[in-house]
């Protein structure tokens, strides 16, 4: 079954090649610096959008007769669990790159609002990228001590 | 699980399947957005769809329960819109994009100020006492499915946010307001005792046992190490199934029974053992009993928690029993004691409702018996916000 489920989201991948958008306060600099290997994907489109696009083919069904409720409920029912094979595949391929040392989130990147003082971007990923701020590892031990002085 | 616990619901069921699925594009944008005016668009998503089913498809004050709702809610949308404006201007960055304001070092002022903000939007979905009062009413006049999305997916996205944007974008206000955070992680947990051991009604004993549990999870806000915040995800993950299924089962019983009032309730055990043994499995997996997902989540949490603030773990976790005893006592009211005969007839589990409740206790065991297979995906998010705190 997850195999299934990997073979799924994999049908799913590779079908656009998102560009990392500039620093506007830098053009010629790129705003992220990648950590892991590029891997273009629209897994996370997909499971977003599939909800709403089952919700607008539900718009459109009757609900006169109990055959339709009965269609309508089916739709919604779909409409659920699209997404939920997207999560299920994407999570176990992102555990097997977990446990070989990759760090894939299914990272999505496009300009979205430039033509304003403020930019905004149309980016997805799904888990929090990996630590991109700072020169300096992240702390070695969970454990270590908070500190309520620290600076940022 | 919703759709499938509304299936028989024979009301306007166009309306509601598609109010549930726009409400779903929601949580999984907000959930997937990494740039704070896409996270903000698909917050704002869910407000409307779940103010429309609480308020056509509630109780008898389900229109009080979805008007609060919807101030509460767009109050927290236009404090979390302050905090990205905030941000988006004071960083110098001009985006709303979380790989370019998260790297930016703020000044104390505009750090304190954006995480007040971010935290104020957050603890009215969390929910944080006194903030809470909008999940009670919703919980208690929602119909189940509706309930169950509230208490197990909506609270969490305010867990989400607070862990994302008020710890990794405000990580020097996070640090500085630690203590405060406590002090109100212990106040929630003996507000939900009190709450649940001050009512007769079933579901608003649960949503007061979700305001105790969402206590734990600011302690670890509080805390803001790795290992409590790993446990604070996995809290979540766990508390979302065990008490979505004890969600669902009060409106199974209340369907069953025709009151949820929990004095009048008692000894449906007898006449439905299927019901009673989920009910088992969905309140030791909020409890965090060995073998069950909370168990993991909650030892891990207050691990890493008992290193910062000692003091208050030890309140929260007194906190905890108090909630645990609470829900213990409910199960035992509700379902053991002398069979009534006012119950005789009552039906046990439909196949439907195991097709639902059984994957989710299923999911609880498993994650109780493996947490480590998700742990690494976990930690990953978790220790690039940690760097942060730790002042990376």
């Amino acid at each position: 079954m997850s195999a299934l489920l990997v073979h799924a989201a994999h049908a799913i991948l590779a079908q656009t090649n998102p560009t990392i958008p500039t620093n506007p306060a830098n053009p010629t600099a790129p705003a992220t610096t990648p950590t892991g290997p590029e891997f273009p994907t629209v897994l996370l489109t997909s499971l977003v959008f599939s909800s709403m696009a089952c919700a607008l083919i539900i718009l459109f069904l009757p609900e006169r007769t109990r055959d339709q409720r009965g269609r309508i409920r089916i739709m919604g029912l779909v409409g659920t669990v699209i997404p939920l094979l997207f999560t299920v595949g994407g999570l176990n391929f992102q555990m097997g790159q977990e446990f070989s040392g990759g760090t894939i989130s299914f990272e999505e990147k496009h300009n979205w609002i430039d033509s304003f003082p403020i930019h905004a971007t149309y980016t997805w990923a799904s888990t929090a990228s990996p630590c991109r701020c700072s020169s300096s590892p992240p702390s070695p031990s969970p454990w270590r001590r908070w500190r309520p002085g620290a600076t940022t | 699980m919703a759709a499938l616990a509304a299936w028989r619901n024979d009301v306007r069921p166009k309306l509601f399947f598609i109010l549930l699925l726009v409400l779903e594009t929601g949580v999984n944008g907000t959930l997937c957005a990494l740039d704070y005016m896409l996270f903000s668009v698909f917050w704002a998503m869910e407000l409307v769809p779940t103010f429309l089913m609480i308020a056509i498809w509630g109780g008898t004050m389900r229109m009080r329960a979805a008007q609060r709702y919807l101030v509460y809610g767009l109050v927290s949308l236009a404090l979390l819109l302050a905090s990205a404006f905030l941000l988006a201007f004071k960083s110098g960055q001009n985006s709303f994009d979380f790989d370019l304001t998260n790297t930016v070092n703020l000044v104390k002022a505009i750090s304190f100020t954006g995480f007040w903000l971010a935290f104020a939007a957050f603890a009215i979905r969390l929910p944080v006492v006194p903030l809470h009062t909008w999940m009670i009413d919703a919980v208690t006049e929602s119909s189940p499915p509706v309930a169950f999305l509230v208490s197990s997916v909506l609270t969490k996205l305010g867990a989400y946010g607070m862990i994302r944007i008020a710890l990794g974008a405000f990580p020097t206000g996070a640090g500085r307001f630690g203590f405060v955070l406590a002090v109100l992680a212990i106040i929630g947990t003996f507000w939900g005792f009190l709450g649940a051991v001050g009512t007769s009604d079933l579901r608003r004993v649960i949503a007061y046992s979700t305001l105790g549990q969402m206590s734990v999870v600011l302690l670890a806000v509080a805390v803001g190490q790795a290992i409590a915040l790993n446990g604070a995800v996995l809290l979540m993950m766990a508390h979302g199934l065990g008490t979505g299924m004890l969600v669902l089962l009060s409106g199974t019983i209340e369907d069953r029974a025709r009151t949820r009032d929990i004095r009048r309730l008692g000894g449906l055990a007898w006449q439905a053992p299927r019901l009673a043994a989920l009910w088992i499995a969905g309140g030791f997996t909020a409890i965090g009993v060995p073998l069950f997902a909370g168990f993991a989540a909650e030892l891990m949490l207050f691990t890493g928690s008992f290193a910062a603030h000692r003091w208050a773990t030890l309140l929260v976790m007194i906190g905890m029993l108090l909630n645990t005893g609470v829900l213990l006592w409910t199960l035992q009211r509700v379902f053991f004691g002398p069979a009534r005969e006012a119950f005789a007839r009552v039906r046990d589990a439909t196949t439907l409702e195991l097709f639902y409740l059984v994957p989710l206790a299923g999911v609880a065991l498993l994650l109780g018996v493996f947490p480590g297979r998700l742990l690494p995906i976990i930690n990953n998010g978790v220790l690039s916000i940690v760097s942060r705190i730790n002042g990376g």
